[in-house]
């Protein structure tokens, strides 16, 4: 569909738009950790720990250093170790120097927690850490999302054709209730159920990594064979925590849909377009469908944006270290390049999932046709 | 042969048969050689999974011993299941002793001289110090001085308090007594903990050197004592109490406590702050996780006061007979755990309390590193840094806590270590379940980015070290009951010593490793002329028998690892690139003068003396320690050093952004054998390592090769070229899925069989009975303890006042037949008041188990005139009551006597009586029967008359009743007619009456 010139004028705006808008969030970041002394303070007292474990090493009976020299020793150490995490610059000079490199993620992870959390060591660029975690997070999270949409998006209408029916107040109810639950609860209680009750799922799901490491494998050398029976184990490990997900997230969808559609199953022309005896399922798709396509979509590319930051406890539950982990644990130890890779890399997500929308927005909105 | 011969073979062959089968069938059950299972495997398991996945057998045992109590509780009360605890923890509360305000005046005075001119009371003033340098005194106040005085300058002053009550070491000592450890204990640890009152407690065996010291300060809960005290410094400080808070220059007194979240530290935290607030602070509590949590408390400077009390954790290390660590750790400074952290950049705590001219950190220099001449005064130096350090209360001590391991109850083996508990490295050689030939072991993490098998700076986590230890063969290591050294492959052959003072001779043929010349040289050649100590190791063990692969192991192994470690020590550039490893050894190579290998012997000369012998031993075993194959330990070097692929610490991976190398690691294990493949690691880079002198090389150009044709044979089966000598290989690592695979070593050259190193549980002393006598003051008592253990017993023992803490006494109890007797002499109980109840507290060790017991019995003082009265009377009672005896034996005798003619008697009587009692019964049978049968025909009589009666009366009733209700029923048929003419005359009047009224009114 051909697009007008003011369309593409209002298009590249917005893209604009968007652009300074992370490029202020990927600074905002970086000034509060560097300015707020966070990062420093984290990785100071990382620093203090070894060079403890250091001097008592140093301290041992049988010693021969005096005093004097096992501090000019430890002194020594520690200036290695400021200078291997970078707190030999001042917090403006290291944070704003990683921004060049963050555009391609040509940034290192700095501290062992972070790397390990994915099962990796350093030494490990940022992108890598996050080229690991977000296949996990997708995997889960994601897939578990596109399902919830998949079936959140044909029933809502539906559902909100038959307001006030049993159906409707179900799914109310439901919702309700898969909001009021943690997942990371439903997690646990699955673990327990499937796990070790019934014994028809895994109870430890790191191993999950070791298959998505071996289908990546498979899919560079295009070893067919492998792949599948990676894409077999991966389903064997990974059908829980899609339900999991799926049943706690669906209800969300589900009310969200049925809100969107009740508006406009209201409006005169749909009355109109039922009085002209068209079928239901027509009015549904011509004067329902398309009208909140617009909203819809907004729902399911900001919902998938949004899934790949994972869920930290969840992830947590299961053992399946991607996004969310990452993120929590990036921040726990103060790894400020992996932090701001995080919140480049989540921004950049929404902020073109954003500039999607716009483009969409102006293919499927017939109010903007008009 | 002749046939007779023939049959005779046969039939001792049919004979020795059920033997053979036997023999097979033991074999089956126990191997004879390696561990007692041919697999084990290590995998995660996250801690809120350990439960369910040890209650449905996923796992035999859970070797991360941080499980939660209360899961602990339920796991040891699940059937199936038992749980083992070893005290493998302390659990304190730091406190910060930051000054508010530091100032600075001319001149050199005394802490009472600036609190005059100050114009503040002395317990203001926390420290002063004098800077020679400035000439000026520093002053270090827990209050801020606003306005200050002409003459004094600020050089620092907190923006965030004005007064740190925690700065005045007399309020840190009262806490003590607000911190209500027992409650704590039984409440919050579950039992999990046993109370402690500084760094040594009874889970430790150095604390019966200090027990009498720590007795004086076993702190109770007293609430009252605790506040009045500190009411009384803090107004004398200048403080006020204003409706209950304290107010210092018109601001609250505030606390602000980082509290730990993840385990009892929680509770235990929060119990501390609520204390602190009934005393009258203002407590800003904070209840943060690890990280969080040590950034502020590590990672601030004290005198930013983000932090005021933190609830500290801390894991043991094995069980050490005389440890000096803790009060190095905790008590001094040399170790940079005071508040400061030993941070140049920080204010740094100064012990303000010395004893006998030395403060804390001075008495723990020299017991720590082995500053002393004698064991006295080793325990001297140790009982005075810890006294010092339960003095300065920077640490309120609260717990011993127990790591908890749960194991499922059928798996047999184990060694109960009572430092290291489950993860001691003799139950991996020891544990089976019968019927099975595997164990499945539960870990936190099987790799994290830390866990390196490297033997430069690997084995950092317990990740790494647990399954490593069952992989090789320690050279020493420590008793799991004792805690003393003891050897385990290698054997020690003698040990001289000429230390602390003296020295002995070097011999000429011993050796040592020139890094300049890389190659073995004379140790004479490089002025390494004498020694303290040598000790000669005899090295069999190792040498008969094969590494992993099944190459033989040869003194080159030992030689080459050593040289190639003393290399990356001295070769100043190898320092350059791996210094952490330089800066952690080279104290350690410093004090190795020479080596000398002879035969299957190995001298190895060492610059250190302890008082315990096997304590040297246990030092210069250290020089021979490998558990890897010579050309592994040449590959480590080529792949750090030469072509700067891996990193062999954390340090330099950080660094120079290298992987830290592990050769358990697929992709690390590949790099070696790739590198040993293009011809990099040679034989000849190498040989000068293993090539003593004008001798020949202690492993042959062929051997090598061989070797490196296992070690590629190895790798394409396991993944991995982990190859050590010990009772498990490694046969396979996947760090993705958290998973190691654990093979047995049957090589029939390996020495160790699966029950060598299986110690079981410990028996520690038991104290059956503390006999205490009514004591003479002044005189002499003595007081029996009978205590029961294996091994030789100690019992040693301490008087103190119960109310005051102070020790009377304390010393050892001599030994008497079968029992310790604690003779208290006149000069004791001359120290004691009469009419009083003194503690006696027991404390006893064996020589199989060191870690104490304890128990406390009381004694009653008595003026010595009454005791000798009191003694008089208990004569008496005594002769009474052997008196009592004589007459009771004798009316014994007696009554024995007339109860045994009586029962005779009765005996006979019984039987007449039965016999006339037989003959009764039959008659009254007889009597009875007849009287029955009478009284049945009489009865039948009766009933039958009674029958024609009843019913004649019946149906006289009957007509009676049919006639009265005929009767009744014409009365109301004759009712029933007269009603029907009442109604009608009823009706007729009342019609009338209508119609009377209907004139009337028609009338009208």
């Amino acid at each position: 569909m051909p697009l007008d010139r003011r369309s593409l004028r209002i298009i590249a705006f917005r893209g604009l738009t968007l652009t300074f808008t992370l490029f202020v969030i990927v600074l905002l970041t970086s000034v509060i950790m560097g300015a707020t002394g966070y990062d420093e303070t984290v990785l100071k007292s990382l620093i203090n720990e070894e060079i403890r474990a250091f001097r008592q090493e140093l301290s041992r009976p049988g010693s021969p250093y005096t005093p004097e020299e096992r501090e000019k020793l430890v002194r020594e150490q520690e200036a290695r170790l400021r200078q291997i995490y970078g707190l030999d610059k001042p917090w403006y000079e290291r944070t704003v120097s990683y921004l060049p490199k963050l555009v391609t993620l040509d940034l290192y992870v700095t501290s062992d927690d972070v790397a390990g959390v994915l099962g990796l060591r350093r030494p490990l660029k940022v992108g890598e850490a996050i080229a690991v975690a977000l296949p996990r997070t997708i995997i889960m999270i994601t897939l578990a999302y596109a399902l919830s949409a998949l079936i959140a998006i044909p029933m809502g209408p539906y559902i909100a054709y038959k307001r006030g029916s049993l159906l409707d107040k179900g799914v109310i109810a439901y919702a309700a209730i898969t909001n009021a639950f943690p997942v990371w609860w439903l997690a646990m209680l699955s673990i327990f159920f499937f796990g070790f009750y019934l014994n028809v799922a895994p109870t430890t799901y790191r191993p999950v990594i070791a298959h998505i490491t071996s289908l990546s494998e498979s899919l560079s050398s295009l070893d067919v064979a492998s792949a599948l029976s990676a894409l077999i184990r991966i389903a064997y490990f990974s059908y829980v925590p899609i339900i999991v997900v799926t049943f706690s997230t669906l209800g969300s969808w589900l009310y969200s849909a049925r809100a969107v559609a009740i508006r406009v199953v209201s409006e005169d022309y749909v009355a109109a377009a039922r009085a002209r005896g068209l079928s239901e399922s027509t009015v549904v798709r011509r004067y329902v469908l398309r009208v909140i396509a617009g909203s819809v979509l907004t729902f399911i590319i900001l919902g998938l944006a949004g899934s790949i930051s994972g869920y930290i406890i969840t992830e947590s539950v299961f053992d399946w270290p991607g996004m969310g982990l990452l993120t929590y644990v990036s921040i726990s130890v103060g790894d400020s390049q992996m932090v701001l890779a995080i919140v480049y890399v989540t921004t950049l997500v929404y902020v073109a999932a954003r500039f999607l929308l716009e483009v969409l927005y102006v293919i499927l909105d017939p109010r903007v046709k008009l | 042969m002749s046939l007779r011969r023939a049959f005779a073979l046969m039939l001792a062959t049919l004979l020795l048969l059920p033997l053979f089968s036997f023999v097979t069938a033991e074999a089956q059950t126990a191997p004879a050689r390696g561990p007692a299972v041919d697999r084990v495997e290590w995998f995660r398991v996250n801690l809120p999974d350990v439960e369910a996945a040890i209650t449905a057998g996923r796992i035999d045992l859970y070797i991360f011993g941080r499980i939660p109590s209360d899961v602990a509780v339920r796991l040891a009360a699940t059937p199936g299941i038992r749980v083992i605890s070893a005290s493998a923890g302390l659990t304190d509360i730091v406190l910060n002793p930051a000054p508010v305000h530091i100032v600075r005046v001319s001149g050199n005075l005394d802490k009472d001289t600036v609190a005059l001119r100050l114009g503040v009371n002395p317990v203001v003033v926390r420290n002063v110090k004098f800077l020679p340098a400035e000439r000026v005194t520093e002053v270090e106040l827990c209050g801020v001085v606003d306005p200050l005085p002409a003459g004094f300058s600020t050089v620092f002053k907190s923006d965030r308090l004005t007064f740190n009550p925690f700065c005045i070491r007399d309020i840190r000592f009262e806490l003590n007594y607000v911190f209500d450890r027992e409650r704590i204990a039984r409440e919050v640890y579950r039992g999990f903990a046993q109370i402690k009152y500084t760094f040594y407690g009874p889970d430790d065996p150095t604390y019966t050197e200090v027990a009498d010291i720590v007795a004086k300060y076993a702190f109770k809960y007293d609430f009252e004592r605790a506040r009045r005290r500190i009411a009384d410094i803090m107004t004398a400080a200048g403080a006020d109490l204003q409706g209950g808070k304290w107010v210092y220059k018109g601001k609250t007194v505030d606390i602000t406590g980082i509290i730990r979240t993840e385990d009892e530290r929680l509770l235990l935290g929060r119990a501390f702050a609520l204390e602190l607030v009934k005393l009258g602070f203002n407590v800003i509590p904070s209840e943060l996780t690890f990280g969080p949590a040590i950034s502020i408390v590590y990672g601030t400077n004290p005198i930013d006061f983000r932090w005021s009390f933190y609830t500290e954790g801390w894991g043991k290390g094995a069980l050490d007979r005389f440890d000096s660590g803790n009060l190095a750790q905790f008590g001094s400074a040399i170790l940079g755990y005071l508040p400061g952290w030993g941070d140049a950049t920080y204010w740094n705590y100064a012990h303000d309390l010395r004893i006998d001219g030395k403060n804390a950190t001075e008495y723990a220099e020299m017991a720590y590193q082995m500053k002393v001449k004698s064991r006295a005064e080793w325990v001297d130096a140790l009982r005075k840094g810890t006294e010092l350090g339960l003095l300065e209360s920077i640490r309120i001590w609260g717990f011993a806590t127990q790591d908890r391991w749960p194991v499922r109850a059928d798996v047999q083996g184990l060694t109960v270590d009572l430092g290291a508990g489950l993860r001691s490295p003799y139950n991996c050689r020891g544990w089976f379940v019968t019927g099975r030939t595997d164990i499945k072991v539960g870990h936190l993490w099987v790799f994290t980015a830390t866990t390196a098998w490297n033997t430069y700076r690997g084995f950092r986590d317990v990740y790494s070290v647990d399954p490593a230890r069952c992989t090789f063969d320690f050279t020493f290591w420590r008793h799991p009951f004792t805690g003393m050294p003891i050897p385990f492959r290698a054997r020690v052959a003698s040990i001289e010593t000429a230390g602390p003072d003296g020295k002995l001779a070097v011999p000429a043929d011993a050796l040592w490793f020139d890094a300049a010349r890389d190659r073995w040289v004379a140790a004479r050649e490089l002025g390494r002329t004498e020694a303290t100590s040598k000790v000669v190791f005899n090295m069999s063990l190792f040498l008969n028998s094969n590494w992993h692969y099944g190459r033989r192991i040869t003194m080159g192994d030992f030689m080459g690892a050593l040289a190639l470690y003393l290399d990356a020590v001295y070769d100043a550039e190898k320092a350059r690139i791996e210094p952490e490893y330089v800066s952690v050894n080279k104290p350690y190579f410093d004090t190795v003068v020479a080596v000398k290998p002879v035969g299957s012997l190995l001298e190895v000369y060492v610059n250190y003396w302890h008082f315990e012998r096997s304590y040297i031993a246990d030092w210069a075993a250290g020089a021979l320690a490998t558990s890897l194959p010579f050309e592994l330990v040449a590959a480590q070097d080529y792949v750090m050093y030469v072509s700067k692929e891996r990193a062999g610490s954390t340090t330099r991976a950080s660094r120079d952004r290298l992987p830290y190398m592990s050769l358990v690691l697929r992709s690390d294990a590949e790099l070696v054998i790739r590198r040993f493949a293009d011809g990099n690691i040679t034989y000849d880079r190498y040989v000068s390592f293993i090539t003593p002198p004008g001798a020949s090389p202690l492993i042959t150009r062929e051997e090598f090769a061989a070797r490196v044709a296992a070690l590629r044979s190895w790798f394409e089966r396991t993944g991995t070229v982990w190859v050590s000598n010990g009772p498990y290989s490694v046969a396979s690592y996947s760090p993705d899925e958290q998973r190691l695979v654990l093979v047995a070593n049957r090589d029939p050259t390996y020495p160790f069989g699966p029950r060598d190193w299986v110690f079981g549980e410990a028996v520690p002393v038991r104290i059956v009975s503390v006999d205490t006598p009514l004591v003479p003051v002044p005189g002499k008592a003595d007081i029996t303890v009978r205590a029961e253990g294996r091994g030789e017993i100690t019992v040693i023992y301490i008087i103190r006042d119960p109310e005051t803490l102070e020790v009377i006494a304390s010393g050892a109890a001599v030994r008497r037949a079968a029992a310790f007797v604690i003779s208290l002499t006149e000069e004791v109980t001359g120290k004691m008041l009469p009419f009083r109840v003194y503690d006696v507290l027991i404390i006893s060790y064996s020589s199989e188990v060191a870690v104490p017991v304890e128990s406390v019995a009381r004694i009653q003082t008595l003026p010595a005139g009454l005791v000798g009265q009191l003694g008089e009377v208990e004569q008496s009672v005594e002769q009474l009551n052997r008196r009592l005896e004589e007459i009771n034996t004798a009316l014994s005798r007696r009554i024995d006597e007339v109860t045994a003619r009586l029962s005779a008697e009765v005996a006979a009587s019984l039987r007449a009586l039965s016999d006339t009692m037989r003959a009764s019964i039959a008659d009254l049978g007889r009597a009875t029967s007849d009287s029955i049968r009478a009284l049945g025909a009489e009865v039948g009589k009766q009933i039958g008359e009674l029958r024609s009666t009843t019913e004649q009366q019946i149906t006289t009733v009957e007509t009676k009743v049919t006639k009265e209700i005929d009767e009744v029923r014409q009365i109301s048929d004759a009712a029933q007619s007269n009603a029907r003419w009442a109604l009608i005359v009823s009706a007729i009047n009342l019609l009338l009456l209508v119609a009377v009224a209907v004139l009337i009114y028609t009338r009208k």
